[in-house]
């Protein structure tokens, strides 16, 4: 593929991916993945997979990276990537301005009436799903629909979560500070 | 119960004083900071940032990040991607979004630049015992960033009498049910528009006896 081709295929996919980059993966695997003549076997695109949830960022960034240089070297993955965010800034601008302009109607109300308390019922379950992956040491719930895979609990993972809890309700510290405290406790104590 | 979408005159946000190639500066800086170390995705950027510029730097009202969350959340594409343009939009224009979105972008793009293009040992750094178990600490962190977010936003995002019925059912679903989210965000658009629908003709009716 060429970065114009890997631009254009990451443009279609992040319009597509609606609720965030784990929407991301069914979408690539029925599209790209496969015997020839498609690009990536599947142990190509699980190691792809595997990496990009170990390291720092938004998944679907990882992805497009590293399938555009798979594919086409390093103008492959910044095609690629700049595919994946070129929609971002334009439409949720034309959302706000089209939220503004109807602000009244009855679609926009409804709207808003809906996705407020629905926001709270998705990050309280975004909240659920890291204390799931960190203290209980399960799986994200899309890829483990039956809920089989075997959980592992770390005390320590647990008490970190506790410390944070309390330091990030009652005090103002900075994020950046609690999170590399967290990452050094957790090299020696998390395993 | 109308959502505020222009700034108060009187009450100028902090970063007005600011001129805007420090405004861009710092959203980038902000974000890359935040995508640097934050695993996990959407759902843990968007609280990071929340933290980063409600509580910490005062530039948003907790009314913004409400209306923030809901059209994020709708639209199309990266979670993380949508928060940074909104934040920097409304900062700067069209520079400000480019400069969060470049922050939230960059520190990702060049690690797994650097893992494809052959320094493995980063992958296996990133494999490692010692710092699979920092990972898992931040995400415990992570988890407890979320939740705080989350509570906090509730006065804000819980209203009216079917309010609590939508947060509970999109929570069950996918924690117990697993269903992915968009179902949930196309169930919670749906009836929300179906009961502002109802209540309006309720009204309407009121009014001709």
């Amino acid at each position: 593929m060429t970065p114009l081709t890997l631009f254009l295929l990451f443009v279609k996919y992040s319009a597509l991916c609606f609720g965030g980059g784990y929407v991301l993966i069914p979408l690539l695997n029925a599209d790209l993945v496969g015997g020839p003549p498609r690009p990536l076997s599947p142990e190509g695109f699980s190691r792809i997979i595997s990496i990009s949830q170990v390291t720092p960022g938004p998944v679907f960034i990882n992805v497009a990276t590293f399938v555009g240089y798979q594919q086409a070297g390093v103008p492959g993955s910044f095609g690629a990537t700049c595919g994946a965010v070129l929609l971002s800034a334009p439409l949720v601008i034309l959302a706000v301005k089209l939220l503004r302009k109807y602000e009244s109607g009855v679609v926009v109300q409804g709207f808003f009436r809906g996705m407020r308390p629905a926001s709270f019922g998705l990050i309280l379950a975004a909240a659920w799903i890291f204390f799931e992956l960190s203290v209980l040491g399960g799986q994200v719930p899309w890829h483990d629909p039956a809920g089989t895979a075997k959980m592992n609990v770390s005390f320590a993972a647990a008490g970190i979560f506790a410390a944070a809890l309390v330091l990030l309700a009652k005090t103002k510290i900075n994020l950046t500070l609690l999170l590399i405290l967290a990452a050094a406790a957790g090299a020696f104590l998390c395993r | 119960m109308g959502v505020t979408f222009f700034m108060n005159g009187e009450n100028l946000p902090a970063y007005s004083r600011l001129p805007a190639w420090k405004r861009d500066v710092s959203l980038f800086w902000a974000y890359f900071k935040i995508a640097a170390l934050v695993v996990g995705g959407g759902y843990a950027i968007l609280a990071a940032a929340r933290r980063e510029f409600v509580t910490r730097k005062e530039w948003f009202t907790e009314d913004e990040i409400v209306e923030m969350m809901a059209v994020t959340q709708t639209v199309p594409g990266i979670i993380a991607c949508n928060t940074a343009a909104y934040i920097g939009w409304k900062i700067d224009g069209f520079r400000g979004a480019a400069s969060a979105v470049l922050g939230a972008v960059c520190p990702s793009f060049l690690i797994i630049l650097l893992i494809a293009s052959g320094m493995t040992f980063l992958a296996d750094f990133f494999a490692s015992a010692p710092v699979r178990g920092a990972f898992r600490a931040v995400t415990a962190a992570i988890a407890a960033m979320v939740a705080v977010t989350g509570m906090k936003m509730r006065k804000k995002t819980v209203t009216g009498p079917e309010g609590p019925v939508i947060a509970l059912v999109c929570f069950l679903a996918i924690t117990v049910l697993r269903v992915s989210p968009p179902y949930m965000i196309a169930f919670a658009v749906i009836s929300g528009i179906v009961f502002e629908a109802c209540r309006r003709v309720k009204r309407i009716r009121e009014e001709k006896p």
